[in-house]
């Protein structure tokens, strides 16, 4: 796989011969950017977010004459989709996507197929600012290889309303004994949906005791020994759950909506600053506050990469090294901005903390863990 | 015939991309997609679809809920316009179609959310508790008063035309003089020949009904989902090596479509036939039907527009708060600068599109014998749009992919001809060939015939039906955003993409932009063609005049 990109690679460089390669030099690069509109295929649901990427477009513009063009998707698979296409019809250079959003399974699946330029982290001259304690090389326990540079960090948390819910529940049991005192007040977002897995993956460690075969490939013999607490669990929760469990939120952004319509007491989300930055935006009650279960909060990266045939590579390098600059960074954690915690270390950088401390992480299992989840998921529950 | 040409591009201009769209689907869906590495032809990918738990359960609730609400619209619309024939109303409601029809269904969806929620307004100004579930609960019921109230309008429409040649009123008249009561005339002699007209509006509807992904997603059942919902999260899936059973989900969805319209034409003849002998009888006495006033439901879609109109201009809105907390420009403010861009994009697309596909379709039926097979119509309303796009983007790659432009109108015009084509077909076929007849007797050439005196008889068919071309192409996402490689944004994509986060105030935005475009494209249509009737007609008649004009139409004609 990896003789296949560079093929790629070198098919790239023998048909163009200015077009860079992972050995090019950041001068190389920086000239061969001037004055290529990059494409950023990206999640585009999120106004604040959308708004942070007009910023960086116009500071690309003003500092290196590259600008960014955020092609805004419903879910990024659908890029993932396209390039494959690419490949099937062995488009290999002049791809249509020069930089896309991923992590997790879609980065895995990336990977997998080759579809990924690079490796090209350490190119990049803002790289020494990267927090290197964050576990920046892994990705859903998935080496990254340096084939993606790290843009955020997300952490499951939950948002609650301090003035309905003074104490909220600190643990998986303490949720359960919580929903059966109040009947209807909890839910989650209905795998596989995205948080939805997550709830389920951080519900597994805390009730499996964190149990070190999580972050191996799941062995499915051993699957229905380490998995029956969980299923219990939600059997039982279902019970009281909202809507007595006959439906589930459709997203996190469903939670928070039925957060603040009162219907849910706890939403779910993996922005630890989701609170502040709602609060800003007007779509929460300004006593809403975010908060991690006692044992940790299940944590990943989002990353960014480039596809092995993006036409405007040298402008996605220099794209991503500039969204992880200090500067960008610090401007993206601000909750006014986007919120979305920093993966460099802001403090030894301004001295200041980026307004708010990430929570103790649980890392995420092995990728195929939550494939088993949720296809045992369906089988258990997807059926009325 | 001098201008096969014209047929000939038609149907090539469909063909060609779904021959590559087919193959798309197909050889996947045989799990034969060499990239993954995948050269063997097998069918475990449908065996896929079957393993998944609920597969049958979701097929039921699409087979339920796309011929419930097409059976629901067929009747409701034949109601309607038995009740309001010949009044006051039926003019007025002409007028209310247009904009109902211009409304994208995801738009009415985002609506009818807002309004009958567990938390919508309606919650908010009643007592929630008593409000029954009618979204996303377990039967589809919401879904299905959704694509019913969506498309009695779409049907009345095509059935104005249909009545038309009808001749409704000689038929009335001849009847009641036999002693059949005006309900059972309409039930026994006009209902079936109605219905036999109607078909292809029909088997439009159904295939919606079938195969739409954002009102099923949107409001639909989730335990499990709609098959075409269930399709759609499968090519979403991020694990590449589940591919073959996305696409063999598409081929099976294509199969329920297919099947459906066949289904229909032959349940539609078995009616007329197992009916005929009860009017051979000849029986005389009336059913007891409600008169109800069915037409109200209509308003229905346009009553959801001021809810959105509101959360457009909300910054915040706590339930069970009836009015909104704290207003605010700020999400108009911050979109504005693109609104003018995207909407720019979107009429760019629409109207050449829908104007092209409008000139293919009149010079087809006005110079060809030959009709376009109902294969190759219902084809692209029946197929996932995401499937057969997936094989157009491998054929455009090979071809010349830097040309998004061009692909993305092909692609809007394989979606959108087929609606034109059904909106006028029936108009076509209906018209009095003696009208062309006299007027070339009288010494107009067959040009001028039918650009002078045909084409005035069809110009409101035609209006409308650009209308409603317009309006398909505004709503469409996928082949924008696929084929156009993100290089071109339109009110649509960027809907599509701000919906998924959630925000009702970013959502009402562009649910109100996606549904006021196509309605002044409509409005300005309609304008236009309301002047070159106008043109035509003998100066204006006075009020007074009109009114005992009506009347006397009222009055059965005995000559």
């Amino acid at each position: 796989m990896k003789n296949s990109m560079i093929v790629a690679a070198l098919m790239t460089a023998s048909f163009s011969a200015a077009a860079i390669t992972p050995e090019s030099s950041w001068e190389e690069v920086l000239k061969e950017a001037e004055g290529q509109t990059v494409y950023f295929n990206a999640w585009g649901g999120s106004p604040q977010i959308n708004q942070y990427l007009r910023w960086a477009n116009q500071s690309l513009q003003s500092e290196y004459k590259v600008t960014l063009e955020h092609v805004k998707v419903g879910d990024i698979a659908e890029t993932v989709n396209r390039l494959l296409a690419e490949k099937t019809a062995g488009k290999h250079t002049g791809g249509s996507v020069d930089m896309v959003w991923i992590n997790g399974e879609n980065f895995k699946s990336m990977k997998q197929h080759a579809l990924l330029w690079g490796p090209f982290v350490t190119m990049l001259p803002n790289w020494q600012y990267v927090d290197k304690s964050l576990p920046i090389d892994v990705d859903f326990t998935e080496p990254t290889l340096g084939l993606e540079a790290p843009w955020g960090v997300g952490q499951l948390v939950f948002i609650h309303d301090t003035e309905r819910l003074k104490k909220p529940p600190r643990s998986f049991n303490a949720l359960l004994d919580y929903a059966q005192e109040n009947p209807g007040r909890i839910s989650y977002p209905q795998p596989p949906e995205f948080h939805g897995s997550s709830f389920l993956k951080a519900a597994l460690i805390e009730l499996s005791g964190n149990d070190e075969r999580l972050y191996k490939p799941v062995n499915h013999d051993e699957f229905d020994t380490i998995s029956a607490p969980l299923w219990q669990y939600l059997d039982a929760l279902h019970k009281v759950a909202w809507q007595k469990g006959q439906r589930f939120p459709a997203s996190s952004a469903e939670t928070k909506q039925l957060l603040d319509d009162g219907q849910l007491d706890l939403a779910i989300t993996f922005n630890p600053n989701d609170a502040n930055a709602s609060i800003a935006a007007g779509s929460l009650t300004p006593s809403a506050h975010t908060f991690a279960f006692e044992k940790g909060a299940l944590s990943n990266i989002h990353f960014m990469g480039i596809p092995w045939n993006a036409e405007n590579a040298a402008g996605a390098l220099v794209a991503i090294n500039f969204l992880i600059s200090p500067e960008a960074q610090i401007r993206k954690s601000d909750s006014e901005v986007w919120g979305d915690p920093a993966i460099i270390d802001t403090s030894k950088l301004t001295g200041e903390t980026q307004g708010f401390d990430l929570f103790p992480s649980l890392p995420e299992p092995h990728p195929s863990w939550q494939v088993a989840l949720e296809e045992s998921w369906q089988q258990r529950y997807g059926v009325q | 015939m001098r201008y096969t040409w014209v047929y000939w591009t038609a149907i090539s201009l469909i063909l060609v991309p779904l021959l590559p769209g087919f193959a798309g689907i197909l050889l996947p869906a045989l799990s034969y997609i060499p990239t993954l590495g995948y050269t063997e032809f097998s069918v475990s990918g449908f065996i896929a679809v079957f393993d998944w738990h609920g597969v049958t359960q979701s097929i039921h609730v699409t087979l339920l809920t796309g011929t419930v609400s097409t059976l629901l619209a067929v009747c409701l619309s034949f109601l309607i316009t038995r009740n309001l024939w010949n009044s006051q109303r039926w003019r007025r409601l002409q007028h209310l179609l247009t904009p109902v029809i211009a409304l994208p269904h995801a738009a009415f969806a985002i609506g009818f959310l807002f309004l009958f929620s567990q938390t919508g307004w309606l919650a908010r100004i009643i007592d929630p508790i008593s409000l029954p579930l009618l979204t996303q609960d377990k039967w589809g019921i919401g879904l299905i008063v959704v694509l019913t109230v969506k498309e009695v309008p779409f049907l009345l429409l095509m059935s104005l035309s249909v009545l038309q040649r009808l001749d409704v009123n000689k038929q009335l008249t001849a009847a009641q003089s036999l002693g059949y009561s005006p309900q059972r005339a309409w039930h026994a002699l006009l209902f079936p020949q109605w219905l036999s007209q109607m078909r292809l509006p029909i088997f439009a509807v159904l295939a919606y009904g079938l195969s739409n992904v954002e009102l099923a997603y949107i409001l639909g059942p989730q335990r499990p989902p709609t098959f075409a919902v269930l399709v759609w999260q499968w090519f979403n899936e991020p694990n590449l090596d589940l591919f073959p059973r996305a696409a063999a989900g598409a081929a099976i969805l294509l199969a329920i479509g297919l099947t459906g319209l066949a289904v229909w034409w032959c349940a539609e003849h078995a009616y007329l036939r197992l009916t005929h002998h009860m009017r051979l009888k000849g029986k005389r006495h009336t059913p007891i039907l409600s008169t109800f006033a069915f037409h109200r439901l209509l308003w229905l879609p346009l009553i959801v527009l001021p809810t959105v109109l509101i959360w457009s201009f909300t910054f915040r809105w706590r339930f069970p708060d009836v009015w909104p907390n704290q207003l605010s420009f700020k999400y108009w403010q911050q979109e504005v600068a693109h609104i003018l861009e995207l909407s720019f994009n979107s009429l760019a697309i629409a109207i050449p599109t829908a104007l092209f596909a409008l000139i293919l379709v009149v010079a087809i039926l006005q110079f060809q014998r030959k009709r376009i097979p109902m294969a190759l119509i219902a084809i692209p309303l029946v197929v996932p749009h995401l499937s057969v796009l997936f094989g157009i983007q491998v054929f455009s790659y090979w071809i010349d992919s830097s040309q998004h432009w061009l692909w993305v109108y092909w692609t809007h015009f394989l979606f959108v001809f087929p609606y034109l084509y059904l909106s006028l077909r029936s108009s076509w076929d209906n018209i009095d060939p003696r009208i062309e007849m006299t007027a070339m007797s009288l010494g107009l050439s067959p040009w001028q015939a039918w650009w002078k005196v045909k084409f005035h008889y069809l110009l409101p068919a035609i209006c409308i039906a650009f209308g409603v071309g317009i309006s398909v192409s505004f709503a469409l996402y996928l082949p924008t955003q696929m084929l156009g490689g993100g290089r071109i944004s339109t009110i649509t994509t960027e809907a599509v993409a701000l919906v998924s986060g959630g925000d009702r105030r970013i959502t009402a935005i562009y649910a109100l932009l996606q549904a006021t475009l196509p309605l002044i494209v409509f409005g300005i249509s309609i304008l236009a063609q309301q002047k070159s009737q106008q043109r035509l007609m003998p100066p204006k008649r006075h009020a007074k005049q009109d009114t005992i004009y009506a009347l006397r139409t009222k009055k059965p004609h005995y000559k």
